[in-house]
Order: C-alpha cells, then sequence, then structure tokens
C-alpha cells in the first residue's frame, strides 16, 4: 500500500499513538482514512466525538436535528455557550475543527428515519449510537444489521449508563431486546434528570470501542453488556449471545424492513408500591 | 423461600419503598417462578427485561429457591 507520508505535524500529534506497537504508523493510517458516524451530538456523542476527534479518525459524520439549549451545556460538551440556538451539527464541527484540522466532518441536521437512515449509515465504518431515544435506538440497530455495520450503543438514565458494541452475525440490540417498551412507561432523560459527568464515562467508552474496532485491536463489548452505576461506581458485565430467534438477526427473522416507532415519551404508567 | 430482587435503571421504580441498595427481598412459595416474583413488584409484563438469575441470564419462567438472587435489567434511552 502506498501510503501518504504523514507530515511532521502529523507525526507530533499523533506521537502518543504512533508509540504503541499496537497502533503505530499503520493503525494511525488506518485511523485517518476511516469514517465513524455518531448519532447524537448530546451527552454521549459529545465526548465520542471529541475523543474520536483527537484520535485522527478522518471522516466524523454527526447527526442531530436539534438546536443547541443551554440546558445542554451541563454534559453535552460539544457546545459552548456562543452556541446557543445554533444547530448542534455546526456547533460539533467547529469544536472539532479547533481540536484536530486532519478530521473532516460531515454535518446531518436531520431526524434518522427509515427514509434516510441507510443512505446517511452506509458511507461509514462504524455506528456510535448516542441518541436520546427508543425509536431511533431501534431503527439504528436495525439498519446495522440490514447494512452489517458494527454498532456501537451507549444509553444512560440519571445514575446509571450502559455500553456494548453489536457486531452483525453475533448479536444486536433486538436478541436483548426484542421491541421498543410501549409508550409512557419509560421516562426520558428531560423528565428524570441525569447526571452529566456520567455521559462522559458512556460516550467515552464508546469512543474507546469504536477506536478498537476501527484499529482491529483488543477484545470488543461484543457479546457483553456493561452497567455503570454512578452512584455506586459499581461496573458490572452481562454476558450477552445473539438469540436465535431474534426478530432481527435472528434464523427466521420477522423484521425485514425498517420501522419506524413513534416518538413516546411519559412517566411510568404504574405507581410505587407503597 | 426468600429470595433478593435488584432492579436497575427506570426498574427501581417499582422497588417497595424503603428498600436499601435497590435490592427488594420477596417472601414466595416454594419453587415460584421469575414471572410470579415479577407479579408480586407489579413490574410490567410488556417492559422488556434483560434477566440474571444469580448471575446468569434466564426468563421468566425460570424456577427460584431459598436465597437466589434475581437482578433485572430495562433498556433505557438517554443520550
Amino acid at each position: 500500500m502506498s501510503a501518504i507520508p504523514f507530515s511532521e505535524d502529523q507525526i507530533r500529534r499523533y506521537s502518543r499513538h504512533i508509540i504503541l506497537p499496537e497502533v503505530g504508523g499503520k493503525g494511525q493510517r488506518k485511523l485517518l482514512s476511516s469514517g465513524a458516524l455518531i448519532i447524537g451530538a448530546g451527552g454521549l456523542g459529545s465526548p465520542a466525538a471529541l475523543y474520536l476527534a483527537a484520535a485522527g479518525v478522518g471522516r466524523i459524520g454527526i447527526v442531530d436535528f436539534d438546536v443547541v439549549d443551554l440546558s445542554n451545556l451541563q454534559r453535552q460538551i460539544l457546545h459552548h455557550v456562543r452556541d446557543v440556538g445554533r444547530p448542534k451539527v455546526t456547533s460539533a464541527a467547529e469544536t472539532i475543527a479547533d481540536i484536530n484540522p486532519d478530521v473532516k466532518v460531515v454535518p446531518y441536521q436531520v431526524q434518522l428515519s427509515s427514509e434516510n437512515v441507510k443512505d446517511i449509515l452506509a458511507g461509514y465504518d462504524v455506528i456510535v449510537n448516542g441518541c436520546d431515544n427508543f425509536p431511533t435506538r431501534y431503527l439504528v440497530n436495525d439498519a446495522c444489521i440490514f447494512l452489517n455495520k458494527p454498532l456501537v450503543d451507549g444509553s444512560i438514565f440519571r445514575f446509571e449508563g450502559q455500553a456494548t458494541v453489536f457486531i452483525p452475525g453475533k448479536g444486536c440490540y433486538r436478541c436483548l431486546f426484542p421491541s421498543p417498551p410501549p409508550p409512557g412507561l419509560v421516562p426520558s432523560c428531560q423528565e428524570a434528570g441525569v447526571l452529566g459527568v456520567l455521559c462522559g464515562v458512556i460516550g467515552s467508552i464508546q469512543g474507546l470501542e469504536a477506536v478498537k474496532i476501527l484499529l482491529g485491536i483488543g477484545e470488543s463489548l461484543a457479546g457483553r453488556l456493561l452497567f455503570v452505576d454512578a452512584l455506586t461506581m459499581e461496573f458490572r458485565q452481562v454476558k450477552v449471545r445473539r438469540d436465535p430467534n431474534c426478530p432481527v438477526c435472528g434464523d427466521h427473522p420477522t423484521i425485514t424492513d425498517l420501522i419506524d416507532y413513534h416518538e413516546f415519551c411519559g412517566i411510568p404508567a404504574t405507581a410505587h408500591i407503597s | 423461600m426468600k429470595v433478593k430482587v435488584q432492579l436497575f435503571a427506570t426498574l427501581s421504580l417499582y422497588l417497595p419503598r424503603g428498600v436499601e441498595n435497590r435490592t427488594a427481598t420477596l417472601d414466595l412459595p416454594e419453587g415460584a417462578s421469575v414471572a410470579e416474583a415479577f407479579r408480586v413488584l407489579r413490574l410490567p409484563d410488556d417492559l422488556p427485561k434483560l434477566i440474571l438469575l444469580n448471575g446468569i441470564n434466564v426468563k421468566e419462567d425460570a424456577r427460584l429457591k431459598e436465597g437466589d438472587v434475581l437482578s433485572v435489567f430495562p433498556p433505557i434511552a438517554g443520550g
């Protein structure tokens, strides 16, 4: 392979990667020629995007239809005070440009749907899901199965977070949770709150897993679901496996097309037991 | 027989009041199933759950015995 030589700046910038035998110049080149898609420029997408950009992942797509709100700044570290009211993808692109001009940011200021998800995902080597709702989680999971893309999943709720990796053929989100919870049963983050720093833990784990996948090193979280409890600082791992009866990646799939679930949020329908 | 049930994330809303360490201790008839434990806690049937019995993945029809620890995780969506 006739590789484009690193510039002097690049050698200096990536020196701490290049001296790692597991990365080296070859691995760094791999990162520079890779593409990662980050879904959601929010709590999880922020640290993931920042670290992937700093690592020199050459092309970073960012999907987010929203604009920056002051209440985002408690955890969404891609954005700054001056960005309030501006599209998150614009703010993200500027922040990344300030960190690493090697990175080409591709902004998608759209709501993902069955209409556009395949086209957007198609051009990337790894998908990092930091979205904030179930419909998008299921949509992205199914699209990754159909397109054979590795998916780094992360989610947070109050003081707890989850992270895992799905490699097509080795299980997916629906193997764990076959269908979304019914509307109204699960509170959204907006209603439930979230400890901002926790986003840094889970989003950074997602960034780490994405880099490992791009480099082809180590053992990913595939086959394991990691649970983090920030209040007790307990990390639990649950072994997970492909379900042969999975509706989308099982032996006889019943879901063969993308589904647009309706957005839902609300408070639990059942009250406390007193 | 007594079994412990740990409920995580959104499911902790279904813990009886006053329990510590997100763990409810239930007194169930001998040989009760996971589903019966869930009914006592009024966990909704239609809420997806990942269930571990003493750390091993099981389904709701698994039978419980004295001293068992159930850990139940829901999907969460925040980002």
